[in-house]
């Protein structure tokens, strides 16, 4: 315990300072911790009003309901547009076979009306 | 007919910046102990020191009107509250060392800043203090950049 009694013994040194400096400072010192202290408030006050999660909506059932007839809906037309397709690649597969057929006959006429082939 | 996508992220975690390495929590805790051990250190060194090295010119703003034995009271009270706050951050912890820890740091500036004006002041003093204080700004906003349960005032 010396050192406490060193340090109470010891004579105090007058500052010097100009008093308004001190001031200046003690009131920073006092200002600051206010100000510190609203920002902290604020920034509380400010996270306990932050938005809160979204209300469950009542009608959620009933939409979803609405929503999963839409999709059986989709469904249905997705696969009669997936028929209608395969249809038009089927008459477009007849209608290259003929094609080809029809170009053979051309070829095959073209040689008898022409067997020599020349201009 | 693959209808398939990602599946959509967080928006917290969209929206929380990247702090790196910075906002690891053992590093802020680390540097929450040592701003604690500064405070204490400061609080012990002006309880033992002689006056004579602690009241000088460039120290003479910062003892004029507040009392030596009221600083040492704040130094130790800023250094108790970082303490509990190195235990466990939590708002209201974090907010009390802060508004422990700034104000006084800047009137320290302040009171170093009078005395290099006058021209007997020590510039070094103002450095250190000046780059201690930018520090723990950047921890507090680090803090409380760094999640919900760090931010000093957050929920």
């Amino acid at each position: 315990m010396g050192w406490r009694l060193i340090w109470l013994a010891e004579a105090p040194i007058a500052p010097s300072g100009g008093d308004s400096e001190a001031v200046t400072v003690a009131l920073i010192a006092a200002l600051g911790t206010v100000l510190v202290a609203l920002i902290s408030w604020a920034g509380s006050r400010g996270a306990r009003t932050s938005p809160s999660p979204p209300v469950p909506d009542p009608q959620l059932g009933d939409r979803l309901k609405v929503v999963e007839i839409h999709d059986e809906d989709d469904r249905r037309t997705l696969a009669q547009l997936d028929k209608h397709v395969d249809g038009i690649g089927d008459r477009v597969e007849r209608i290259r076979w003929d094609l080809d057929h029809v170009m053979k006959r051309l070829d095959r006429l073209i040689e008898q009306l022409d067997p020599d082939g020349g201009p | 007919m693959s209808t398939a996508s990602a599946p959509p992220r967080p928006a917290q975690q969209l929206a929380e910046p990247r702090l790196g390495w910075l906002g690891r929590p053992d590093v802020q805790r680390f540097e929450v102990a040592w701003l604690t051990a500064f405070h204490l250190l400061v609080a012990a060194g002006m309880l033992l020191a002689p006056r004579s090295q602690i009241i000088g010119p460039s120290t003479s703003a910062i003892f004029g009107f507040i009392p030596l034995p009221v600083w040492v009271v704040w130094f130790t009270l800023a250094a108790l509250v970082a303490a509990v706050a190195v235990h466990r951050f939590t708002p209201a912890r974090l907010a009390a060392t802060w508004t422990a820890v700034l104000p006084l740091a800047a009137a320290w500036i302040v009171g170093f800043a009078f005395g290099v004006g006058d021209g007997r002041g020590n510039v070094l003093g103002l450095i250190v203090w000046i780059s201690h204080l930018v520090w723990w700004l950047t921890l507090a906003a680090r803090l409380y950049l760094g999640g919900p349960e760090a931010r000093w005032g957050g929920a």
